[in-house]
């Protein structure tokens, strides 16, 4: 019935929801509505220590065994929290992802403005003739 | 004379300036004089005479060639979330220690424009995460009221610094009630407009859907002058909205006979403490006898806005937060092997505590098996707040509760559990979530040890209702003098 609901919704022309600024698409986010495949809902597994290693190699965040552990018990206390949130009938409600509504803007692929390389450049931790300095990545 | 231009109202001060009984450059000594003495709040980053002088200059300069305007020379502190080219600016990270703009933000700009004057930027929570000011890398701001007490964040040196009258109007961002909490724990008058009326363009960004900026002033007159100037729409912001500029100060005068206030029950629900409740009730009282009717509503899922919010906000806080990677700007590692090395350990050192649990949440609630089952779903309930407000502005006007269930808190109280922080945000957070107009104004102080704490009311009204919000605001404080209270120490 739901499906049917969302697929109506795209029928008739209503806006699919857009992501958030900065979040990288997913694969079919043009439709996510018609290919949405619905994670059964199951309680949260405690995370393990190795579990905050993992997230944190995917953040890139270094984190001390330490670290690990100390932050282990916080964000389990977190994640206990949210879990009230997930008990909650949803079927049928489209995601809200901006107050109000509606595609983001586009605007025409112009140069705007002139960028001062040189106030740019200079915040930079390491820098060598006029460029951003990092590690050798190619051998 | 020069002793009480701090208790002025902006209009006051615009008069004195209209009449040259007071240039820019002398209530810029004047405020920075008393920035100097009350070093002791650290509520200030960064201060810089030199360039808030020559503003001040360029403000009498513009009034000589026959400029004229109400915020013509008026100061303003500015959170240091905002990016100034003139100041540096640091979101309170070692991140981003030392860090110059190239560029103004909008919200400063437009001020700029009407001729304000920047005294400086103020401190904040580390990336505006935080709601005690505890998470700056500077350290925290103090309360003015009562020093021992946690001046709320994270625009806690923004709502200092107007508490503490050493900066008459302070910008500040409102994320999940970054502007309300502080402005009620410091007793002023704090402002956040309908998310997408000011720019997020060069607000360091902490969670895209949700930012906002806004305002902390003495008074919701003084609010409704400076919103006028900071709001418009911004091109380079892709959520800003396109509508017709306003003026704020258009319903100040409007009586409240007649105004329906909802009045939302889970608002007074347990945990609410029975001072913030006394002082909240007295002031809905004095709406009643004032003309306004009070009408009951309900918003059942509010409750589950702290919930829907800590996925959200950490999983858009992940994203923003992954520009720093210690090439173009910001902490680099003193050590390290390869490339991603170097950004894993420069990330480590610059991220303070909160940034890095928040970044945490937010990479594991996005990441592959679970991005439907919580940040979806996160939205999905998001949707259901927000039409929960929708249905209740077709009863009532305006809606008011409390701003927080308690006083400020005592440093340390809250730090070690985040949990029971975070909670800290429940009544403000179902307004961030919906984007409605938001607003916190003093209506009374705490029980006996938390005297002298004060209380604050929250009012929000629909989108973009903010003339009718920030005028039901003024005619509660024609009516009482809360917001006009000044700490003893910072009067005179």
């Amino acid at each position: 019935m739901i499906n049917y609901v969302m697929i109506l919704r795209i029928a008739i022309g209503k806006p699919a929801p857009t992501r958030p600024a900065g979040r990288p698409s997913l694969p079919f986010s043009a439709f996510p509505l018609l290919f949405h495949v619905r994670t059964p809902v199951r309680p949260h597994m405690s995370l393990r220590p190795e579990d905050v290693q993992r997230i944190a190699h995917l953040a890139r965040l270094a984190i001390t065994e330490e670290e690990a552990e100390r932050t282990l018990g916080q964000l389990n206390d977190i994640f206990g929290m949210i879990e009230r949130m997930r008990a909650v009938d949803t079927e049928g409600v489209v995601p809200m992802s901006h107050p109000l509504g509606g595609a983001q803007r586009l605007r025409a692929d112009v140069v705007t403005d002139i960028p001062d390389r040189e106030r740019n450049l200079a915040n930079a931790p390491a820098r060598q003739d006029g460029l951003f300095l990092v590690p050798r990545v190619l051998e | 004379m020069s002793d009480v231009l701090h208790q002025m109202p902006l209009a006051g001060l615009a008069k004195r300036l209209a009449a040259r009984e007071v240039s820019a450059v002398e209530l810029a000594r004047h405020f920075l004089d008393r920035i100097e003495r009350h070093r002791g709040l650290n509520a200030f980053l960064d201060i810089r005479p030199e360039a808030t002088l020559a503003q001040a200059q360029a403000a009498d300069a513009r009034r000589s060639r026959g400029e004229s305007g109400p915020l013509l020379g008026i100061p303003v502190a500015h959170k240091d979330i905002f990016v100034t080219r003139d100041f540096a600016s640091t979101a309170a990270s070692r991140m981003l220690e030392g860090y110059m703009s190239p560029f103004d933000a909008t919200v400063v700009e437009r001020l700029a424009q009407a001729g304000m004057v920047t005294l400086g930027k103020v401190n904040c929570d580390e990336f505006a995460m935080g709601s005690s000011n505890e998470n700056s890398a500077y350290g925290a701001v103090l309360n003015p009221w009562d020093t021992s007490a946690v001046p709320g964040g994270s625009s806690g040196g923004s709502s200092a610094a107007v508490a503490a009258r050493i900066a008459p109007v302070a910008t500040a961002t409102d994320t999940g009630g970054s502007i309300r909490e502080p402005a009620a724990f410091c007793g002023i008058t704090g402002t956040k407009p309908t998310y997408g009326r000011p720019s997020r363009w060069g607000m360091i960004a902490f969670a895209s859907s949700l930012d906002t900026a806004g305002l902390m002033t003495v008074s919701a007159e003084d609010a409704a002058w400076v919103l006028s100037a900071m709001c418009g729409f911004d091109p380079n912001d892709s959520t800003s909205v396109d509508r017709p500029e306003e003026d704020f100060t258009r319903d100040l005068a409007r009586p409240v006979a007649g105004l329906r206030i909802g009045v939302p029950k889970e608002f007074f629900a347990a945990g609410l403490q029975p001072d913030v409740e006394r002082a909240v009730r007295g002031a809905l009282e004095t709406y009643r006898s004032m003309g306004a009717t009070l009408v009951d509503i309900s918003l059942p899922n509010a409750e589950l806005g702290i919930p829907v919010y800590y996925v959200v906000a950490p999983a858009e806080c992940s994203s923003n937060l992954s520009r720093f990677d210690g090439v173009r700007y910001g902490h680099r590692a003193g050590e390290y092997g390869d490339l991603a090395d170097m950004i894993k350990r420069s990330r480590a050192e610059g991220f303070g505590p909160e940034p890095k649990r928040r970044i945490l949440i937010g990479t594991y609630v996005l990441s592959h098996g679970y991005y439907d089952a919580y940040y979806i779903k996160a939205q999905q309930v998001r949707r259901l707040i927000a039409d929960e407000f929708q249905q209740a502005f077709t009863r009532c006007d305006v809606i008011a509760g409390p701003v927080t269930t308690s006083v400020a808190f005592g440093f340390g109280e809250k730090a070690a559990d985040p949990v029971s922080m975070y909670m800290s945000d429940l009544y403000t957070i179902p307004g961030s979530l919906a984007g409605v107009p938001s607003m916190s104004i003093p209506c009374g102080f705490g029980d006996g040890a938390n005297a002298s704490r004060p209380v604050g009311l929250q009012l929000m009204s629909n989108y973009f209702d903010e003339a009718r919000l920030l005028g039901a605001a003024h005619q509660y404080q024609l009516a009482t003098d809360w917001h006009r209270r000044v700490p003893a120490a910072f009067a005179g």
